[in-house]
């Protein structure tokens, strides 16, 4: 049970991870972020852009660590279902972690002009 | 019953008039319109002559640019109110900046000799590209988001702006370009200074 919790956590902390790092990644390129949180705001986010990998790196290894909770050897879940299901989650999260990573990242390579 | 609306009515006159006299009267213009020959910022560019001149191109919506404009600012503008160092700001429309974002972007800037232009076509950065050489291989790359200094001997002739004697950017396209330094403000503001100090001699523009 405590296991499934954990993977869990770690799952929903990479999408976290990865969405922080998206949205790092395109307030830097976009005129949104002026609109939103004005010129100061959009100024600190700027500021905060050197953060966008770690929060890729962080949300690799969460995804590393559900993976490797869901899919431990007596993990003290008896149930296959359950199993299951977890591990749907923990391969869910990674594919929507990793597209999330992967879009942070294009803005830092492409200015789109 | 006729009072309230005699008060009314008086009131609505009131409106009109205040917002009459607000329309005849202009706001403080922050910044000046650049028509694509670019006459304006060249006169007030060659006025200066004998001066450090910095010359960003921007556009006013884009959080990078404004860090740039915010990081100068903190590393030299806001500390100096040398009246040989002017500084010109062209704003163009790159990623869906407009006039009404200039403004605000303004008040990044602390020194009373920035001025800010507003090229709608965005044809300056295209030009200035062209001037400075700016391309990854074979590819155009757009002149925005670009810090440039200019000695006191630059004169701007024609159309087109002349080279700069430095150029930063926070451009990914022009990342293996090692003459292009990625923008560093205590670097760019240094480069300033060291231009400023080779103007001892010069004379210094007495404030009106």
């Amino acid at each position: 049970m405590r296991e499934r919790s954990r993977a869990w956590s770690a799952a929903g902390g990479a999408v976290g991870m990865g969405g922080a790092a998206a949205f790092l990644g395109a307030c830097c390129v976009s005129p949104l972020a002026v609109t939103l949180f004005g010129v100061s705001g959009a100024v600190t986010i700027a500021r905060l852009a050197w953060l966008q990998p770690w929060f890729v790196l962080v949300a690799a290894m969460s995804i590393a660590f559900a993976f490797r909770w869901a899919y431990r050897e007596g993990s003290g879940v008896c149930d296959p279902a359950t199993n299951r299901r977890t591990r749907r989650i923990v391969w869910v999260a990674a594919i929507i972690a990793t597209l999330l990573a992967v879009a942070s990242f294009v803005p830092v390579y492409y200015s789109f002009v | 019953m006729r009072k309230p609306i005699a008060v009314l009515m008086s009131g609505a006159v009131l409106v009109w008039a205040v917002s009459t006299a607000n329309a005849d009267t202009p706001a403080t213009p922050s910044h000046t319109r650049l028509d694509d020959s670019f006459a304006q910022l060249r006169d007030d560019f060659n006025a200066k002559r004998g001066h450090v001149r910095l010359l960003f191109v921007v556009d006013s919506s884009c959080p990078m640019c404004l860090k740039g404009l915010a990081d100068i600012d903190e590393a030299l503008l806001a500390g100096t109110d040398d009246p040989r160092l002017d500084t010109f700001v062209v704003h163009v429309p790159v990623i869906g900046g407009g006039e009404e974002h200039i403004a605000p972007a303004a008040t990044l800037a602390h020194n009373d000799r920035v001025r800010h232009y507003w090229n709608a076509s965005g044809e300056f950065g295209g030009r200035l590209s062209a001037v400075a050489g700016l391309s990854s291989g074979d590819d155009f790359v757009y002149a925005w988001d670009v810090w440039l200094i200019y000695g006191p001997d630059a004169t701007w002739e024609g159309r087109d702006p002349p080279k700069p004697e430095v150029l930063m950017h926070q451009l990914p396209e022009l990342r293996s370009r090692s003459e292009f330094p990625r923008l560093d403000a205590d670097e760019f503001a240094r480069e300033v200074r060291q231009r400023l100090d080779g103007l001892a001699d010069a004379p210094v523009e007495k404030s009106p």
